[in-house]
């Protein structure tokens, strides 16, 4: 008997990919979530107080959000500092990208290089190196918010196809 | 007492401690809680050294409860210093809250959430203790702490793993 290669991909691969795009649809309706919470004062202007309050301490217990080193708008400021902006706008990227490109997800390494230069500007900002910059906090945030969330996919990812492959199995 | 618990409640009391240090937040930003969910994972593996690979399951049961642990401890310094000093955020914030408001005259909603605000802030002045703020001081903090406990176990089982398997 002639053995032909098949058109149709393997049905694990089918259920992983099916996975795969799932994860990263939700991945970004979260990031999008957590985004729109804290530039909402800078979007929704109108809100009532106890809901900027409610807002502003969710978002508290991770961000110091010293207003003199978080991003304004139209005299509206968001609600976490530029480090911390940099980072969830980095990780939107990161979602965006990986649900409509192949890219590859980083190794532990490129995780700790993206690490390195926030880190170096936390150190020196912090000496008085150098002043406080917005636009270099948000920028190594980027960096390192991109990186960090591939890896997490990659992990997230790895853990439902794992169950998904052993439940067909 | 079980092996997940220990160390997820030793870096969660951790983790809360250092958040009341002044400053700290300045440097460790959203960092904290990431990384005392991978401290906690950390002393879970040193504890099983039979161990060979931490499922990421099991990474995000222990950030999950080392972030519940963190919260709670938190939560509680809080209250405790809010008592002590019979002042927090909320005391500083409200008169700014309150010029918005009669700015931009935002309607009858808005009135209502600044008079239970000045409620909040009335309580705290008097008694040092307001069970409204509580409430959302431990509702607030275990959200966050729990989203970012999640993360970081995620992360510090990968990085654990991924160590093992080079080390072996």
């Amino acid at each position: 008997m002639l053995l032909t290669k098949s058109k149709n991909p393997p049905i694990t691969v089918i259920a992983s990919n099916y996975t795969s795009f799932l994860i990263k649809i939700i991945m970004i309706s979260l990031m999008f979530i957590w985004i729109l919470g804290f530039l909402q004062p800078i979007l929704f202007t109108e809100s009532d107080s106890l809901t900027n309050y409610f807002l502003k301490r969710i978002y508290s217990p991770v961000c110091h959000q010293e207003s003199s080193k978080c991003i304004n708008i139209a005299n509206h400021s968001m609600l976490v500092c530029a480090r911390c902006a940099g980072i969830y706008f980095g990780a939107l990227v990161a979602a965006i990208t990986a649900l409509l490109f192949q890219i590859p997800y980083p190794k532990l390494k490129y995780l700790l290089i993206a690490l390195l230069p926030l880190f170096f500007d936390v150190i020196f900002s912090s000496i008085g190196i150098y002043s406080y910059s917005k636009i270099l906090a948000c920028g190594t945030g980027i960096i390192f918010g991109y990186i960090v969330f591939l890896f997490l996919l990659n992990e997230i990812e790895n853990f439902f196809t794992l169950k998904s492959i052993k439940r067909n199995e | 007492m079980n092996k997940k618990y220990l160390p997820a409640l030793v870096c969660g009391f951790g983790g809360a401690v250092l958040t009341t240090i002044p400053g700290m937040e300045n440097i460790a930003c959203c960092l904290l809680t990431p990384v005392a969910a991978g401290a906690s994972i950390f002393l879970y593996k040193k504890s099983q050294p039979d161990l060979l690979k931490i499922g990421t399951g099991t990474g995000v049961i222990l950030g999950l409860l080392t972030a519940i642990f963190a919260a709670l401890f938190a939560s509680c310094f809080e209250i405790i210093i809010t008592y002590i000093t019979k002042t927090s955020d909320l005391v500083t914030s409200i008169p700014q809250a309150e010029s918005v408001v009669k700015d931009m005259n935002l309607g009858p909603a808005a009135k209502e959430s600044i008079e239970l605000l000045k409620r909040m802030v009335a309580d705290i002045q008097s008694n040092g203790f307001s069970i409204l703020y509580a409430f959302l001081i431990t509702v607030t903090n275990l959200i966050t702490y729990s989203i970012f406990g999640i993360l970081g176990g995620v992360i510090a089982t990968a990085i654990l793993n991924k160590k093992n398997i080079n080390s072996v």
